[in-house]
C-alpha cells in the first residue's frame, strides 16, 4: 500500500499534467477553472459552478468525468423533478413466483454527479441531496444505502434566470466545498472555440486515471504538509468572515477544513511537497464566496463577496 | 550554528548598550550624574548612575529577547522558509509526501551556511536595507560620541571653577584684606611644621621660606598663614563652636546662585550635626 502510495506521489505531476492535457483537447482555456475543479476533486469536495449560460459548464463536467474513468451521471434539474428522481426509489417485483421489493439505484449512485442547474430543483429535492453530500449515503424508506467512494457532486447553476429558481439554502450552500465562477473565454481563446467545434471531428478525450489512482492521490493530498503559522492565518481569515464590517453571516467551521484540504490539493496539483502562502490566498476565494452573506448595506452599495475576501486577505 | 549564536548574542549585548547609553542620556538631562558626582566625589558611589544605567540596559535586552518571537525561518531565502517551517512543523508525521519534504530541505538546508542567515537580518528603511548588526553597532557608537560631547558640557557646568568664580573672588578678596600675594589653586602644603599651633607663632618650612603659622582659639581649621601680625578685624571674636555669622553671609551671597541653597543647607546640616 505504501508502495503503491510512494509510487502515485512521484507519477502524480505527470498524471495531473496528462489531465490537464486530456480536458484542454476539448475545453478551451479556463485553466483556473479546471485546477479549481481538479482541487475539489483531489480534496473530495463537492463544487458549485456558477455561470452565464454557454460557457461550457456541463462540457467541462462532462470532461473531467471521462478522463477520469469514474461512473459518472447527469441529473437535469427541473422544478417536477422529485426526490426519489435523485436517490431511487423500491420497486416490487416478481422473483419465481413470489412478489419482492427491490431498491432501483438512482442517478445519485455514480462517482460524479452532474447536477444541472441545481437552483432550477425544488427545495425538496435539493434537500434530498443534502445526505447524499454529507454522510455519502442515501436513505430510502428504512435503509441506507452507501455511496461509493470517490463521490462528488458537481452542481452547476445560472445567475441571470431568476424565474422559476429556487435559491439554495445556506445549509446545502455550504455543503459545497468550492463555488466557481466561469468567466467568457478572450477573443483568442473563443476564436479557438469556434474552430473546434464546426468541424465535422469533435474532440474526444481518453481516460488517464483509474479510480484507485485517484484515491490514492486523495490520500496524498491529506498529507501535504503545511506549517502551523499558515493553519492559524487560515482559521484567522474565516473566523474574520464573522465580525468584518458589511457580512451578515460569516463562513462556518467546515470552511476552515475545507480551506486547508483546498490548499493541500493545490500545493499537490502544482507538484509541491508544502503548502504555501499563496495557495492559501488562492483557494480563500472559492471556499469562502459561497459561505458570506453580506448584509443589507453592503448589497445596496454593489459590494462582493469576493470584495470582502479580498480586503480580508489583506488584513491578515 | 556557532558562528550564529555568536551573532545573536553580539545583537543582544548591542541592544543592552543601546538602552544603557539612553538611559544614561537620560539621566544626564534629570542632573542624576552630576548629582552623585557632587556628594560622593572620592567614592565609588559616584558611579552608581552608570552602573545602574548599565544593569537597565542589560535587563532591557533580556526582555527585549524574550519579547521578540525570534524566527530563524524568516531568514531563510523565499520558498525555503515557507518549506522548511512546514517541514518543521510536521516533523513527527511519516507520510510519503512529509519523507519527500524532509529529504528536500535536508539537501537545500545543507547548503545554507550561518553567514547566509546573518547577511540576510536586516532593516529596511523605504528602499534602503542595512545589515542590523552594522546599523545599531554605528547607533551605539553615535549614542556614546553624543553621551561624552554632553556628559562634558554638563560636567563643565557643574564642577569647573566657572560657577564657583565667585568663591575664587572671594578667596581673592580675603588675599587682599591680609595683604599678602594670591593663593595658588590647591593651597600650600608641606612638611616641618613644627611649634604651638594655638596662641604663639608656629613655624613652617615650605619650600625654604619660613612661615609663621598663627591660629586663634575659637577660629577653627582652614585659616592661612601669614607672616605679619594678628588682624583682629578680620574676624569676629565668638565662643569656640560658634558659627561665624558675617563669614558665612559672605561667603553664601559670593557662591553661584543655582548652588547657593544647597551649599546653605550643608552647612546648616553641619551645624546641627
Amino acid at each position: 500500500m505504501r508502495e503503491d502510495l510512494i509510487n502515485i506521489y512521484k507519477e502524480a505531476p505527470a498524471i495531473f499534467e496528462t489531465i490537464r492535457g486530456e480536458i484542454g483537447k476539448v475545453v478551451v482555456g479556463q485553466k483556473s477553472v479546471v485546477e479549481q475543479i481538479l482541487v475539489g476533486i483531489l480534496s473530495g469536495g463537492h463544487i458549485l459552478l456558477e455561470s452565464n449560460p454557454g460557457l461550457g459548464k456541463t462540457l467541462l463536467v462532462k470532461t473531467i468525468a471521462n478522463t477520469t474513468g469514474l461512473d459518472f451521471s447527469r441529473i437535469q434539474c427541473t422544478p417536477d423533478l422529485m426526490p426519489a428522481d435523485i436517490t431511487g426509489t423500491t420497486l416490487i417485483e416478481e422473483v419465481e413466483g413470489s412478489k419482492v421489493f427491490r431498491f432501483e439505484e438512482g442517478p445519485i449512485f455514480a462517482n460524479i454527479v452532474l447536477a444541472d442547474e441545481i437552483n432550477r430543483a425544488s427545495p425538496r429535492t435539493q434537500s434530498a441531496m443534502l445526505e447524499a453530500m454529507q454522510e455519502k449515503q442515501v436513505t430510502v424508506g428504512k435503509n441506507t444505502y452507501k455511496l461509493e467512494e470517490p463521490f462528488f457532486v458537481l452542481a452547476t447553476q445560472n445567475p441571470i434566470e431568476m424565474e422559476g429558481t429556487f435559491p439554495l439554502p445556506e445549509a446545502q450552500l455550504d455543503r459545497f466545498l468550492l463555488k466557481i465562477y466561469i468567466d467568457y473565454p478572450s477573443s483568442e481563446e473563443e476564436y479557438e472555440i469556434m474552430e473546434r467545434y464546426t468541424g465535422h471531428a469533435e474532440p474526444k478525450v481518453e481516460r488517464v486515471i483509474t479510480r484507485r489512482e485517484l484515491l490514492s492521490l486523495q490520500q496524498l493530498t491529506r498529507d501535504v504538509p503545511i506549517s502551523d503559522d499558515l493553519k492559524t492565518a487560515a482559521i484567522k481569515a474565516v473566523v474574520s468572515t464573522r465580525s468584518w464590517e458589511g457580512v451578515e453571516y460569516g463562513a462556518s467551521p467546515r470552511a476552515s477544513i475545507g480551506l486547508i484540504l483546498a490548499s493541500k490539493a493545490r500545493a499537490l496539483l502544482r507538484g509541491r511537497d508544502y503548502v504555501d502562502r499563496d495557495d492559501l490566498v488562492a483557494m480563500a476565494y472559492p471556499i469562502l464566496r459561497h459561505r458570506i452573506i453580506l448584509s443589507f448595506d453592503s448589497e445596496r452599495r454593489g459590494v462582493t463577496c469576493d470584495q470582502v475576501i479580498s480586503d480580508l486577505l489583506k488584513s491578515i | 550554528m556557532g558562528v550564529y549564536r555568536l551573532f545573536e548574542r553580539s545583537m543582544s549585548l548591542l541592544n543592552g548598550g543601546i538602552i544603557a547609553v539612553l538611559f544614561y542620556i537620560a539621566a544626564l538631562f534629570l542632573g542624576i550624574p552630576a548629582f552623585f558626582r557632587f556628594y560622593w566625589q572620592d567614592s565609588s558611589f559616584a558611579w552608581a548612575p552608570a552602573a545602574v544605567s548599565l544593569i537597565l540596559g542589560l535587563l532591557g535586552a533580556k526582555v527585549l529577547a524574550r519579547w521578540s518571537d525570534y524566527d530563524l525561518f524568516a531568514h531563510l531565502e523565499g520558498s525555503l522558509s515557507e518549506k522548511t517551517k512546514a517541514a518543521y512543523d510536521n516533523r513527527h508525521s511519516d507520510s510519503v509526501v512529509m519523507q519527500s519534504l524532509a529529504a528536500d530541505v535536508k539537501r537545500r538546508l545543507s547548503k545554507v551556511g550561518a553567514k547566509d542567515l546573518i547577511n540576510n537580518r536586516r532593516l529596511n528603511f523605504g528602499d534602503r536595507s542595512f545589515p542590523t548588526f552594522q546599523a545599531k553597532a554605528g547607533a551605539l557608537v553615535l549614542l556614546i560620541a553624543f553621551t561624552a560631547i554632553f556628559s562634558q558640557s554638563q560636567a563643565g557646568d557643574e564642577i569647573t571653577p566657572h560657577p564657583f568664580k565667585p568663591l575664587a573672588d572671594l578667596r581673592d578678596r580675603a588675599a587682599d584684606l591680609f595683604g599678602e600675594e594670591e593663593i595658588p589653586k590647591g593651597g600650600r602644603t608641606g612638611t616641618g611644621i613644627s611649634g604651638e599651633i594655638y596662641g604663639k607663632p608656629s613655624l613652617a618650612v615650605l619650600e625654604e621660606v619660613n612661615l609663621e603659622l598663627i591660629l586663634y582659639p575659637g577660629s577653627a581649621a582652614g585659616f592661612r598663614s601669614r607672616q605679619t601680625d594678628p588682624m583682629d578685624r578680620l574676624f569676629t571674636v565668638s565662643e569656640p563652636g560658634e558659627g561665624v555669622a558675617v563669614a558665612t553671609e559672605l561667603y553664601i551671597e559670593s557662591l553661584p546662585p543655582q548652588h547657593r541653597e544647597i551649599i546653605k543647607r550643608y552647612f546648616e546640616n553641619l551645624a546641627t550635626i
